[in-house]
């Protein structure tokens, strides 16, 4: 399915860069994070109280680096996905109604170097991990391979829409 | 070249411990993982259009953690049950690596598995059929095929 | 409507899997009972009303191939909403399981797979409340 990302409405656009997230209860905002490689991007969102929130998730865990994730917990999925679920509380989003969606985890080979570190599917498993210990399925994913990705989520509709290779999708 | 048989266990192995076990496996352990001490091993018998065991290995303090991915929890449960855990893992890898060796069409039984946490429970196999080893966390699982019986019957 | 479901394997793990699975899914459950093998599942099911079961293959005593002719065999039993979550990858058998009636979902699964086919079978939409408390395991980080 191609979707014409230009005719679904927003006023404003709050990017997520690189280790960072963006959360919002304003119906006019677009949620997007670009050039999503072995990167996730992890998308949820409360239909009842729109409020929706995008995370661009670098590496699966904050052990290697416990004083970076202190100063930006942003950057690994096992400190950055608890703290997006906590600040969507805030805005009044309840657990039980939150739909994620998750896009990225790519196998990113440049120039012939085998991906060795297998970054991309590393995320993706503590992830996964991490939901079903917290009790949250994934409601669409468009995950590996080895494409770069932006996801994007409009918290009027909570409508998620993945572009790659110049094709977009809904999630 | 790896060989097709190897191939299809790693995928098994691997895939099983993805999904089931929540554990990315690691298909180029280093050092310390593969230095582990073998702490399990799980046999499960098969019989079919060939038969035989696959055997399961998990090296280093992996039971507990394995057990409590399985069932979410916050603490490793009992042993008992840790070792129930990893005889599942053991049960779904042979189970899907059968099929992919033979054929969709032919059928298999397979025995419930058996689980002991010392190494040399059972004699070591005089020809192993495939083996796959992956790094999991600081520990590693290797998976080991034994086709005792209709061997040539395994396309290759 | 609730559902009075019965999880058999004889993974106690497992079965703990599939009954969290079952309470994430937002699926009304009523009495939720667990069996080892296909006889014990008969006893339950002799004893108590079941609407649902979930059902390995490979199992001691009595396998789930067996279990599922027993419950068709029966007046009483024979409409049992049946869902096989097996290893079993062979067609033959996985198209027996299909012409007696039942669903089947492969092991290993996502939780995201096993919890499409329950919503399918039950035919509940997903959207419900999710029952955290029931769901059982460790508590939450979030
Ligand atoms: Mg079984």
């Amino acid at each position: 399915m191609t979707v014409d990302v230009l005719k679904r409405g927003y006023t404003e656009k709050q990017v997520a860069g690189i280790a960072e997230m963006v959360l919002s209860n304003r119906p006019d905002d677009l949620l997007i994070t670009y050039a999503l490689g072995s990167c996730l991007g992890l998308c949820i969102y409360d239909p009842v109280a729109k409020v929706g929130g995008l995370i661009h998730l670098m590496l699966p865990s904050s052990q290697i680096d416990p004083g970076r994730a202190a100063t930006n917990p942003e950057r690994f999925v096992d400190t950055g996905v608890p703290l997006l679920f906590r600040e969507a509380y805030k805005l009044g989003a309840r657990k039980e109604r939150i739909i994620a969606k998750v896009a990225g985890g790519a196998s990113m080979v440049e120039a012939g170097r085998a991906d060795s570190f297998q970054t991309g599917k590393r995320n993706y498993v503590t992830l996964k991990k991490l939901l079903w210990k917290n009790g949250v399925f994934l409601k669409g994913e468009d995950v590996g391979g080895n494409v770069s990705r932006t996801i994007s989520l409009y918290v009027a509709s909570g409508e998620v829409v993945v572009k790659s290779n110049g094709e977009s999708k809904l999630l | 070249m790896e060989n097709p048989t190897t191939w299809k266990l790693r995928e098994a192995a691997a895939s099983t411990f993805e999904q089931l076990g929540f554990f990315f496996p690691d298909e180029e352990p280093y050092d310390e993982q593969l230095e582990a001490p073998v702490a399990a091993v799980a046999r499960v018998r098969f019989r079919g259009p060939i038969g035989g065991v696959l055997e399961l290995r998990l090296a280093g303090d992996l039971l507990g953690p394995l057990a409590q991915n399985m069932l979410a929890a916050d603490v490793p449960p009992d042993h008992a049950t840790c070792l129930d855990a990893f005889g599942e893992m053991a049960n779904v890898i042979c189970g899907n690596v059968l099929p992919a060796l033979v054929g969709s069409q032919a059928v298999f039984d397979l025995e419930p598995p058996e689980v002991s946490t010392d190494p040399q429970a059972w004699p070591r196999f005089e020809e192993i059929t495939a083996y796959a080893v992956f790094g999991i966390e600081e520990g590693r699982a290797e998976a080991v095929l034994h086709i005792a019986e209709g061997a040539e019957v395994v396309a290759s | 409507m609730v559902f009075n479901t019965l999880v058999v394997d004889d993974s106690a793990v497992m079965r703990k899997m599939i009954i969290r699975t079952l309470h994430l899914s937002g699926v009304p459950l009523g009495e939720v009972y667990e069996a080892g093998n296909g006889q014990e599942a008969l006893d339950v099911m002799a004893d108590h009303w079941v609407d649902l079961a979930l059902v390995d293959i490979n199992m001691p005593v009595m396998n789930g191939e067996e279990f599922i002719q027993r419950v068709r065999a029966d007046d009483e039993t024979r409409d049992l909403a049946i869902i096989v979550v097996s290893t079993e990858s062979s067609e033959t058998r996985i198209n027996q399981i299909r012409a007696a009636g039942a669903d089947f979902v492969h092991k290993p699964f996502t939780p995201e797979q096993l919890r499409d086919t329950v919503l399918r079978v039950t035919g509940v939409s997903d959207g419900e409340p999710h029952d955290m408390e029931a769901a059982g395991g460790g508590g939450f980080d979030f």
